[in-house]
């Protein structure tokens, strides 16, 4: 019993090591790799076979046992010999039942251990093989990341020369800047004196021109008005002429015919009427203004009177302009001009 | 100090008051008198002209009547101004410019170009619209002073289709009088007598003031004379011979009912209203003596106001009604007296010549027309009661029984001058007459109504 206990022993721990197979080399907290999976698996299956195997064979065995006891129990009527003969050829019997099984495991334990060494074996070769390729690819990481740096140093190295152009170019700008204000601040200034010159020049010759115009008003004003003593001196003199010559009197009497005719009451002058009747004269002799000094008529009385004053404008102009005044005052009737 | 002209050339300068100037200028002094004047340029600059108006030009006021536009959708258009002219242009008084000559033809104030009516010399214009219905015509117008330069009047008269003359003659009134302060006559009634040829029927005619739309209101082959108007113009009175003697008649001139005066049937002639309508004055004729008598109009006894062996005839009250004037040749041939119309003592009013009858007062004035006869002419005469002057109006030769229009601006009378009978309307205001003439037959006696509204 216990070489088969240490049988099954043996097949539990090949079976327990079976699927826990690692590539050598491999990270311990890394996967399994997924190309030695099928592999792994093939183990497996057979492992678990030959587990079924052994197990369906040692629970035969337990159930045998209470059967021997029930045997030993029937056995009393039997004699000890024919026992005695029965468990030894039982035993013969079982002996070489267990041999043949041994050594049908040691054949089955031989075919498992064989697989496992070509598992091992290839394994080996993938782990061989996935480590070269891991070291290939490091290598092209590492190819890759010196390619990397590479570009960035030269990404670097342009960035850092355009600026530098760019700064060059700015301080270009800012002199050019700096010359054209200090031009054009040079031709304000410029400006500013021209200005200034000229200001200074003309407000020279304003002031000659005002001094010349003064001394030219004044010496027009004394010469008007010496003129003008001298025409209303002539004027007076003329207008006397007139009046002493009865120029006068015609042109009053003109004035008073041109009124009369186009003064036309409907219904006459009416009995009592009175009215004076203050006009202003426009040069051209025209009526401006008529103002009713007296009067006691009705509203068409005075109508009738206010007609033939503006009929009558245009006045007759007087023969000689001397004679002309801005104001002129009508009355009627005549008793009352002597006043 | 200023100098002053004064009427009659004489120049009278500060100190040299009422000396001609052509005694003056031989004078030396008078050249000192000039430096003075001249030291007072300053002064004399302020001179006026003084111009004395003596008088006033007789002149016919030019106006303008633009036709009415018509805007009545319906209906041929009425010419409300050709009527409004006629009756202006009657009185003399005014001088209408023809239609032709209006360059512009506008229907308001606002419208106007006043220059344009200065330049035909027009002193006041007349513009107006019809609007409405044909039946109930609105008539709006508006005179304008041309040279003032504003709307005298804004008028709406509402018209209707058997009204459009009066309506004419209504707006003619209310022109007359914003134009000459007088109120217009032309909305009057004439009542007269019309003669057919060969005397076989005498007519009373009621007609408008300008003889038009006259109506036979009394046809008889016996004479009608004297017809007088009521106060309120609803009556007339006359004499008619159709009892074969004068006999006073009332007659409504609305309805043609007519009666005798007086209830005796007595004979009577030359009614005439006093003012308040109620009595009738007349000449009465007793024993072959003719004296003035007052008819309550109701018919109440009369009473007896002249006693006078004399003929005393053709009765007129005053205005007030207190005195009543009548014609007497109780002098040298007849003359106007006058006598309290309560009674009294006559006093004779007219002084010129040998012959003044048939008085009719004028109206507001005092001035009296009568029948002046001068060598074998009779004429119509204005006589002045303040001054007993007398004016000869026409000519005659057989001018007879003046009446005024209400107004007293004219005054209407059976006119025979040498170029035929008719009735005569002469202004006062223009000194123009006018002839009315019928048909046929003579007209005469004419009696001017009163105001009708």
């Amino acid at each position: 019993m216990d070489r088969l206990k240490a049988l099954i022993e043996r097949v539990a721990r090949s079976l327990r090591t079976g699927p826990g197979v690692r590539s050598p080399g491999a990270n311990p907290n890394a996967p399994p790799l997924p190309m030695l999976r099928p592999c792994s698996w093939s183990v497996g299956g057979h492992a678990a076979l030959m587990a079924f195997l052994l197990i369906g064979f040692a629970t035969r065995i337990q159930t045998d046992e209470p059967a021997f006891g029930t045997i030993a129990i029937d056995g009393v009527v039997l004699d000890d010999e024919a026992v005695q003969r029965e468990i030894q050829r039982l035993d013969e019997l079982e002996r070489a039942a267990v041999i043949e099984r041994e050594q049908e495991v040691e054949r089955l334990l031989e075919k498992i251990e064989e697989q496992q060494e070509r598992q091992r074996q290839q394994e080996q070769e993938l782990s061989a093989l996935s480590s070269q390729a891991e070291q290939a690819r490091q290598t092209l990481s590492e190819q890759q990341a010196e390619a990397s740096r590479q570009l960035s140093a030269m990404q670097q190295q342009q960035q850092t020369e355009r600026e530098r152009l760019a700064q060059v170019e700015r301080e270009r700008q800012e002199e050019e800047e700096r010359a054209r204000a200090a031009e054009a601040e040079r031709q304000a200034a410029e400006a500013e004196r021209q200005r200034a010159e000229e200001q200074t020049r003309r407000l020279a010759e304003e002031a000659e021109a005002a001094q010349r115009q003064i001394e030219e008003t004044e010496r027009r004003r004394r010469e008007a008005e010496l003129a003008e003593r001298m025409r209303r001196e002539m004027a007076e003199e003329r207008r006397n002429e007139a009046i002493e010559s009865g120029q006068l009197d015609e042109y009053k009497a003109r004035i008073r015919q041109r009124i009369e005719s186009n003064w036309s009451p409907p219904g006459g002058i009416p009995k009592g009427l009175r009215w004076v009747v203050l006009l202003d004269i426009l040069p051209g002799n025209e009526v401006d203004g008529i103002r009713f000094e007296a009067f006691n008529g009705t509203e068409t009385d005075r109508r009738y009177i206010e007609t033939a004053i503006r009929r009558s404008s245009p006045l007759p102009a007087p023969p000689i302009p001397e004679l002309f005044e801005r104001q002129m005052r009508l009355r009627y009737p005549p008793t009352e001009a002597g006043e | 100090m200023k100098l002053r002209y004064v009427v009659g050339g004489k120049v009278c300068p500060p100190g040299g008051e009422g000396v001609p100037p052509s005694t003056r200028t031989r004078r030396p002094r008078s050249r000192a008198l000039c430096l003075a004047i001249l030291a007072l340029l300053p002064l004399a600059a302020s001179a006026q002209l003084d111009i004395v108006i003596t008088r006033s030009t007789q002149r016919a006021i030019p106006i303008a009547v633009v036709p009415f536009e018509w805007r009545v959708t319906l209906g041929l258009p009425y010419d409300f101004a050709e009527i409004v002219e006629a009756d202006l242009e009657r009185t003399g008084q005014f001088a209408p410019r023809g239609r032709e000559t209006m360059i512009t033809r506008p229907t308001r104030f606002s419208e106007m170009r006043l220059t344009n009516w200065r330049i035909m010399d027009v002193e006041a214009v007349l513009v107006g619209h019809v609007s409405g219905t044909e039946a109930n015509p609105t008539v709006e117008f508006e005179l304008v002073d041309v040279y003032a330069g504003e709307s005298l009047l804004v008028y709406r008269l509402q018209s209707s289709r058997d009204a459009f003359r009066a309506t004419a003659h209504r707006i003619a009134d209310l022109v007359y009088e914003q134009l000459t302060g007088a109120r217009g006559m032309f909305s009057t009634r004439l009542a007269y007598v019309q003669v057919t040829p060969g005397r076989e029927e005498f007519r009373l005619i009621v007609a408008d003031a300008d003889g038009q739309n006259p109506i036979v209101v009394l046809r008889s082959t016996d004479p009608i004379m004297s017809p007088s108007w009521s106060p309120d113009g609803a009556y007339l009175a006359y004499v008619s011979f159709e009892a074969g003697y004068a006999e006073v008649f009332v007659q409504e001139v609305a309805t043609g009912q007519r009666r005798p005066l007086s209830p005796d049937r007595t004979s009577a002639s030359a009614p005439a209203w006093s003012p308040d309508g109620r009595f009738l004055a007349v000449a009465r004729n007793v024993n072959a003596n003719s004296d003035i008598y007052i008819y309550p109009i109701d018919g109440g006894s009369p009473r007896r106001l002249t006693r006078h062996s004399a003929t005393e005839t053709e009765p007129e009250f005053s205005p007030d009604g207190e005195r009543v004037y009548f014609t007497s040749d109780r002098g040298i041939g007849p003359q106007v007296y006058v006598v309290p119309a309560r009674g009294g003592q006559a006093q004779r009013v007219s002084f010129t010549g040998s012959y003044n009858a048939r008085p009719r007062l004028q109206p507001d004035r005092n001035q009296i027309a009568v029948v002046h006869q001068q060598d074998g002419r009779f004429r119509i005469g204005l006589m002045d009661l303040r001054d007993e002057s007398l004016r000869l109006l026409t000519d005659g030769p057989l001018d007879e029984s003046p009446s005024f229009a209400p107004n007293g601006r004219a005054l209407i009378f059976g006119a025979g001058t040498t170029a035929g009978r008719g009735l005569g309307v002469y202004f006062i205001d223009s000194g123009v007459m006018r002839l009315l003439r019928a048909p046929e037959g003579i007209l005469r006696e004419p009696a001017w109504g009163p105001y009708e509204n």
